[in-house]
């Protein structure tokens, strides 16, 4: 039986494939699985490093699949259970994995995959209106404090997203209970965005990349970032502020788990390349993001890290339930 | 099937959500909120339950095509059903296109089209059709699962 | 102004650009015909293309494709019942309709003529206003949205006629129940799933809309009488009697309007739009199907148009298709915002000038195609039942690749197939199931921050205008009984 199986579908796909005979020669080439659907941050990484990978060597193929569906948990699933006939495929994926996972959401984790490469991080940020009466981030701080105003702040999903986590990591850090927030959730950052122009909410939590362009052009202000780097367009990081709270929604690629030793040096090898390649750096300009570069080992400590991180934080939230 | 038998499957609709309902977890902080996870599915599962009951007092005697369905007229329902059945299943083995001209084989042919040549045509046009489209030109990569 | 304007015509207006809104149309169109991609997938399929041009090239090719996604949309929704995109959802409660009885053709035509008029009465607005009208989008708050939200709910109801109404609210408060499955959009808990991973993104629109129009409409035939396929496709359908285009370019102008205000506001813009307008034309106009293509078609098209206003004002897209074209934007390092229009100005008006441009080449390119298109809806019904079958399921498999998607719409259309026999509509059903999320979440923020208080409304005069709005269209059936 089990070898039929892959024989009925080789023979369709075969018979396809000679009536169009269009059969390429195999070359160096990648299938990259995107856990969304198209036109997200997901997507764009993926398709901006499958850019970059056929700039580098025009031989190369790449082909994507957009696998959406049960939060990325379709995905995983896929790319689990099929680890073994999976040729090189490459799964890209991004901080939400690391949430879902510790919610339970789905059984998968990151352990299940082989981490190769961190690409791309992309800071929390909190902002304001231009003309709010927030000047600093102290000063939402004390007013959350002080509990006498309501402080409504707007992030780009539910509760329990990336957007809750960055602002409750910070509430925890200023000695605030998390629970006690009132955040709004809204159907992506730009409707926060919005929400937070039209004055219904004060604050805002939302990622660097889709703040900044707001921020350059002047609309909104962003009091704080939580990244560790030097300042830059006038934003200072919470680092800085004297905040302990360094936190990215990162993107990365991961193998199989069953990759060999020798694949895996081959896959991150490729990777440290491309990143380097001018093609690369041009999608970064591109999209606005933040490189983040680890590779292999470096990102797996990373991955375990942040895990420790995030349960700590979700436990205090109540999403992780003891 | 009858209008009481839909009517009674509504109603059995209605209150299987509305136990649903009371599964849903809520997260700690939100259960004191004014309107929460289960606040509208419990409006909307009771007023369902409600406009059915209202609808059954009402109108007893509504009619429509299906108040006498002769078995003649079902079939080729059941027919089509099986055979997307059929399609649904196959496609966890088969490659899509190949799975789809099964699919548009079978379908025809209960249909009523007996036309050879047109079945065989439209069987190998529209899956090569939609695999040059899709695969080709788009570039869409068609996963099964 | 006007140097801007005339700036915009000249950057929009060369060979090259103009080469590119064509080509972008066309292709955009055939995205747009095929089942389950609509505009979004339309323009980011199109993303890697639009980065070998300068940035004009590229947003004008891509105004194209967003055109002719949005018209290909059309095209599936009235020839056989199967509406790829919520916007033209309510194109074909009377465009199918027309398609059956042999006016396929005709119908086509008003859809491609409405379009275009709601694309230009979009463009000329935007570009008296464009800026001043910013504003409305920021007085546009989740108490107005949750209370606009409810009005199309009651409309769709009260409008039912007497007979229809518990039937339509049944299947309205269905279609309400399926758009809770999966993760709640405040809080994140996950309902109605059964513990199963394929439900907990909810269930997809393409899903719901090929099951409950597309595949149940193929049953529907399959166990009707056998109808013999009618009616004419030439050229001549695209021609419209003058007294007859007379009275649709009122019905156009008024649904114009209506849809490119309520296309300001960000979200549901578009849909909200298409079924306001239609509602409206059943209660004012003249009831004819005609209108009732026209008006959903002029509105979605003014509507989309419309969702610009907050892109390029506030640099906050309004809708999913402008968020991609924000990306796209962004890409190209331009930066929308109230500062585009002065700093970059042949952009700006450069975009708005080539939304226009991408109306007229989709009318020129469409026309002719009509006729060729109509003659789908002639083919015997052996065939188009086949066929039709075979197009829904494509249109979901495409956009989740999911074989569990695919029983789960067997089932519903079976659900949908019982409902229509007896009687029930089923456009609430798909109403019910688009707002849901939508009147929830605002619903759910508008209480958190009133805190339940009543004062609050009175802060917001608009919700409250519209809630009253409510009370008095729930009121109109008592009204009609003691007079009559």
């Amino acid at each position: 039986m089990k070898c039929q199986v892959p024989l009925l579908r080789r023979l369709g796909l075969l018979i396809i494939a000679l009536a169009l005979s269009s059969a390429h020669v195999a070359a160096e080439r990648l299938h990259l699985i995107i856990p969304a659907g198209p036109g997200g941050g997901l997507d764009a990484t993926a398709r901006a490093l499958g850019n970059a990978v056929v700039t580098m060597d025009q031989q190369a193929k790449v082909s994507y699949e957009n696998r959406s569906g049960g939060g990325g948990g379709k995905a995983m699933a896929y790319f689990v259970s099929n680890a073994d006939t999976l040729k090189n495929t490459l799964l890209v994926n991004s901080a939400p994995l690391i949430v879902r996972s510790l919610q339970g959401l789905f059984p998968h984790s990151y352990r299940d995959l082989t981490p190769i490469a961190g690409l791309i991080a992309d800071p929390g940020v909190i902002a304001v209106r231009k003309d709010s009466k927030f000047q600093s981030w102290r000063d939402i701080a004390a007013a959350l404090k002080g509990g006498k105003d309501r402080v409504f702040i707007a992030g780009g999903s539910v509760k329990g997203s990336l957007d809750h986590i960055t602002l409750s990591l910070l509430a925890q850090a200023e000695g605030i209970d998390p629970r006690r927030l009132r955040y709004l959730a809204y159907d992506g950052g730009a409707k926060a965005q919005l929400a937070l122009l039209s004055g219904e909410v004060d604050v805002m939590v939302s990622g660097l990349g889709e703040t900044l362009a707001a921020h350059r052009a002047g609309t909104v202000r962003i009091l704080g970032v939580t990244n560790d780097r030097d300042d830059m367009d006038g934003m200072t990081s919470f680092v800085d502020q004297g905040l302990d709270v360094v936190f990215y929604n990162w993107r990365g690629i991961f193998a199989p788990l069953s990759t060999s030793a020798e694949r895996r040096e081959e896959l991150k090898a490729l990777m440290n390349t491309v990143t380097n390649t001018a093609a690369w750096q041009e999608q970064l300009a591109r999209y606005g993001w933040q490189p983040m570069f680890l590779s292999g080992d470096d990102f797996t400590a990373y991955l375990a890290e942040q895990e420790i991180l995030l349960t700590g934080v979700m436990t205090g939230l109540g999403l992780i339930r003891p | 099937m009858s209008f009481r038998l839909l009517l009674l499957t509504l109603f059995a609709i209605g209150a299987a959500y509305l136990t649903l309902v009371g599964q849903i977890e809520l997260d700690p902080w939100s259960a004191q909120d004014t309107i929460n996870s289960r606040t509208l599915p419990q409006i909307y599962g009771a007023l369902l339950c409600l406009a059915v009951l209202g609808l059954a007092l009402g109108q007893r005697d509504r009619t429509g095509d299906m108040s006498h369905p002769s078995l003649h007229k079902l079939k080729p329902l059941f027919w089509l059903s099986a055979l997307i059945c059929v399609f649904i299943l196959s496609l966890v083995w088969l490659n899509l296109w190949v799975a789809l001209g099964g699919l548009l084989f079978g379908t025809l042919w209960t249909m009523g089209e007996k036309r050879l040549p047109v079945i065989v045509a439209l069987c190998l046009a529209i899956p090569l059709i939609g695999f040059v489209l899709v695969e080709q030109v788009l570039q869409m990569t068609v996963p099964l699962s | 102004m006007a140097e801007g304007i005339l700036t915009g015509i000249g950057t929009a207006l060369t060979l090259q650009n103009v080469l590119w809104v064509a080509f972008g149309c066309l292709a955009g169109t055939l995205i747009g015909m095929m089942p389950g991609l609509g505009p979004i997938s339309a323009i980011a399929l199109m993303i890697p293309v639009s980065y070998s041009l300068d940035p004009t090239g590229g947003l004008i090719m891509m105004a194209g494709v967003y055109y002719g996604a949005v018209f290909g949309g059309s095209t599936s929704s009235i020839l056989i019942n199967a509406p790829g995109v919520a916007s033209t959802v309510a194109t074909s409660f009377d465009g199918y309709p027309m398609a059956r009885d042999g006016q396929a053709g005709r119908a086509l035509a008003i859809a491609a003529y409405a379009s275009f008029f709601g694309g230009t009465m979009g463009a000329i607005i935007l570009l008296i206003f464009a800026s001043s009208l910013a504003a409305i989008a920021l007085h546009i708050q989740s108490a107005e949205y949750s209370a606009l939200v409810l009005l199309a709910m009651t409309c769709v109801v009260v409008f039912a006629g007497s007979n229809a109404r518990l039937p339509s609210l049944i299947t309205l408060l269905l279609g309400l129940m399926l758009g809770t499955v999966g993760t709640d959009p405040m809080g994140g808990a996950q309902r109605f799933t059964l513990g199963l991973l394929e439900l907990s993104d909810g269930i997809p629109f393409v899903l719901l809309v090929m099951a409950t129009f597309a595949l149940a409409e193929a049953f529907r035939l399959a166990i009707g009488e056998p109808q013999l396929p009618r009616g004419s496709f030439s050229l001549r359908d695209l021609l419209i009697p003058l007294a007859l285009a007379r009275r649709l370019f009122r019905v156009a102008s008024r649904s114009s309007v209506l849809g490119f205000i309520i296309g300001i506001m960000p979200g549901a813009g578009a849909t909200l739009a298409s079924f306001f307008a239609y509602d409206l034309e059943k209660r004012i106009g003249d009831g004819s199907r005609e209108a009732g293509v026209t008006a959903p078609e002029a509105a979605n098209n003014a509507a989309s148009t419309g969702s610009f206003v907050p892109l390029l004002s506030l640099g906050v897209p309004g809708s999913g298709t402008s968020a991609v074209l924000l990306g796209v934007m962004l890409a190209y390092g331009l930066q929308p915002g109230p500062t585009l229009v002065t700093e970059q100005p042949e952009i700006f008006w450069g975009v708005i000038i080539s939304m226009y441009v991408g109306n007229v080449f989709l009318l020129a390119l469409n026309l002719p195609l009509i006729p060729y298109l109509a003659r789908i809806v002639s083919l015997p019904q052996q065939v188009l039942i086949p066929l039709v079958i075979v197009f829904a399921l494509l249109g979901v498999l495409l956009t989740t690749f999911s074989v569990f998607d695919l029983a789960l719409m067997l089932l519903l259309a079976l659900g949908a197939t019982v409902l229509r026999a007896f009687g029930f509509p089923l456009a609430p059903l798909l109403l019910g199931f688009i707002l849901s999320g939508l009147f929830e979440e605002n619903l759910q923020r508008a209480l958190m921050l009133s805190d339940g208080d009543v004062a609050y409304l009175l802060n917001r005069p608009i919700a409250l205008g519209i809630l009253l709005m409510n009370a008095a269209i729930c009121l109109l059936p008592l009204w009609n009984r003691s007079e009559s």
